[in-house]
């Protein structure tokens, strides 16, 4: 098991199979990096070298992944919603944003949109600034930290 | 019913002739199981036998009720009462004993017009050789199905190794000759026969059976500072190994000829070849600059011929399947050792002694070269059609021998080997042979799986 950014990656598994495992990898990304890294394209995550695995992660540490991404999405979301754009309203209700209809067939629209809105979880992170949403401490910190009592 | 629960006070109901069987049956089941009762203990109780039954073998208690089609018999009980059960022993026709078969070798001296239609076998020396390489995957199937290995001399081989016999004292750019034919017709088995002819007079053979998994990125890759190639360290390392294994004595009486400097290793004047390649074997970084020191060196070898079989080659004249930095598939001229393989089969490297045999296969789809079979004439394409200079260059000179189909006695031999091999199931007639020979077409591989498999 290689652990990598907060990942786990399956020793068994081909590299080009196991790079999509990170939030903001598919299959082509992962091809440019192994074409990046002249790694074969059946090599195994336990048939990486040491020096090999430090070129994926500081690679990795240059995109904007994970967190990082989530992020970026959200801010971009919240960004609509501060503004006071239909888009941004269209989010906040769950509905489709595109200008799709609505009579028939909005399914993952309703299931899916909205998520982005919603308190984030605690994730590992590579970032230095802090989110726009204030996370929430230790209730022990919290206490202390607050400016009214 | 005989199988339903029987109990004495039916026993009495039952009319005058039944008794014995009720009997009979009663007396087939140990006391322990009276209540139960089985089809197979009354069938069996039905042929009286001297033999007492061993208590509970064959008799499964069904908890509470008299399921008899739930029948558990011992296999070997079964097998020795030779009733019902006959699943438990194996099909006769099908489960047939391996009995190896008696050949004759495949000498340079039995290889002649009289034998063609024998079967002969690999000789005792060149086996355990062609055992490090491995051997073309879909000939490898027969090879296991039927032992010793063997293949049929054919009146092509005749001919094909009168033209090698020719080339020993030739340099190898005016014999590169490449097998062709249709699927199946025996391409790769007459270069394993070559191997064989080759490796017996004392050449120095480098065999490549699976071209393709040089370049289907199954090897790791590196790229080599300031350089457009990349280098296959493990690659290097393993046919290395390989060729030092095959050619060990003819290899440790060769010696190179000036001090060389092969990656962290300084190589001193006067060291064999075999310990050369030893060393590239250990060392994986300099191997790809032993595979080029000890190719020069080969070049200008007058006492011993080398030749160079290369299978599946149609996966060195198209693109392969590693990336260079910028995402884009390379061409095989920019890995090396398979570029060192090129520069031999297009003439621009020579050995001095020797030959280049190559085959095409077309067996996987992802390996077709569409370059190499137009210029192999086996595509007709219009004249006006561009194809790709880089890859073009690589195919000039080459010497087309095609690879025909079985004719009838080359086909009877290979059939009585068959039969000799015990892979029929029904009886190895001349009809038989007929069928098949007419169904296959004479395909080689077709006749084999008609043969094999029925189909």
């Amino acid at each position: 098991m290689l652990h990598l950014l907060g990942v786990n990656l399956p020793d068994q598994k081909l590299v080009q199979y196991a790079l999509p495992l990170f939030y903001g990898i598919g299959q082509k990304t992962s091809l440019k990096i192994l074409a990046a890294l002249s790694i074969h394209k059946k090599c195994k995550v336990s048939d990486l070298s040491e020096s090999q695995v430090t070129q994926l992660s500081s690679l990795l540490t240059e995109m904007t992944i994970e967190s990082d991404l989530r992020k970026q999405i959200r801010a971009n979301i919240m960004h609509h919603r501060s503004i006071g754009t239909y888009v941004g309203r269209r989010h906040a209700m769950g509905l489709p944003v595109r200008g799709q209809n609505t009579r028939n067939n909005a399914k993952t629209a309703r299931r899916l949109n909205g998520r982005w809105l919603k308190a984030e979880r605690k994730e590992y992170s590579t970032a230095t600034t802090r989110s726009i949403i204030p996370t929430p401490d230790s209730p022990f910190e919290s206490f202390f930290n607050r400016n009214w009592f | 019913m005989a199988h339903r629960l029987l109990s004495s006070s039916t026993l009495l109901l039952l009319p005058r002739t039944q008794p014995s069987l009720a009997a009979r049956v009663k007396a087939a089941v140990p006391v322990q199981y009276a209540n139960y009762v089985t089809a197979s203990s009354v069938v069996l109780a039905a042929k009286p036998k001297p033999k007492p039954k061993a208590g509970g073998a064959k008799v499964v208690q069904t908890k509470g009720r008299a399921n008899s089609f739930r029948k558990k018999i011992s296999a070997d009980e079964d097998a020795s009462e030779g009733s019902i059960g006959g699943s438990s022993r194996q099909n006769e026709k099908y489960y047939k004993p391996v009995t190896p078969v008696k050949v004759e070798e495949f000498l340079p001296s039995t290889v002649t017009k009289e034998n063609i239609g024998q079967v002969l076998g690999f000789p005792s020396n060149v086996l355990p050789a062609l055992n490090h390489t491995g051997y073309p995957t879909l000939l490898n199937e027969q090879f296991n199905l039927i032992k010793p290995t063997a293949l049929v001399v054919r009146e092509s081989t005749v001919n094909f190794l009168e033209k090698i016999d020719k080339a020993m004292k030739t340099p190898s750019a005016q014999s590169r000759l490449v097998l062709t034919g249709r699927s199946g017709s025996g391409k790769s088995a007459m270069l394993l026969q070559t191997v064989s002819h080759c490796l017996s007079s004392g050449w120095v053979v480098i065999y490549v059976p699976k071209a393709s998994t040089w370049v289907n990125s199954s090897f790791a890759y590196n790229k080599v500072f300031d350089s457009t190639t990349f280098v296959q360290p493990t690659l290097a390392s393993n046919i290395a190994s390989q060729i030092n294994s095959i050619n060990k004595r003819a290899l440790s009486k060769i010696v190179t000829s000036g001090a060389v400097k092969v990656g962290r290793h300084e190589i001193a004047q006067g060291t064999t070849l075999s310990a050369l390649l030893e060393m590239g074997t250990k060392d994986p970084s300099a191997a790809q600059d032993v595979m080029e020191v000890f190719m020069k060196e080969m070049n200008s070898q007058n006492t011993i011929p080398t030749l160079i079989a290369v299978d599946e080659v149609n996966s060195f004249f198209r693109q392969t399947q590693y990336f260079d930095q910028d995402g884009k598939k390379l061409d095989p001229e920019f890995l090396r050792l398979p570029r060192l393989f090129l520069n031999y089969i297009s003439g621009k490297s020579s050995l001095n002694h020797g030959a280049v045999v190559i085959a095409t296969s077309d067996s996987l789809l992802e390996n077709k070269s569409e370059v190499l079979d137009i210029v192999l004439g086996a595509k007709q394409v219009s004249p006006y059609y561009r194809l790709p200079p880089n890859l073009v260059s690589w195919t000039e000179g080459l010497t087309r021998f095609d690879v025909p189909n079985y004719t009838r006695t080359e086909a009877k031999g290979v059939f009585d080997y068959y039969k000799k091999g015990n892979i029929f199931f029904d009886a190895a007639t001349e009809s038989l042979f007929l069928n098949r020979f007419i169904i296959s077409g004479g395909n080689p591989r077709n006749f084999f799986t008609a043969c094999a498999k029925g189909i």
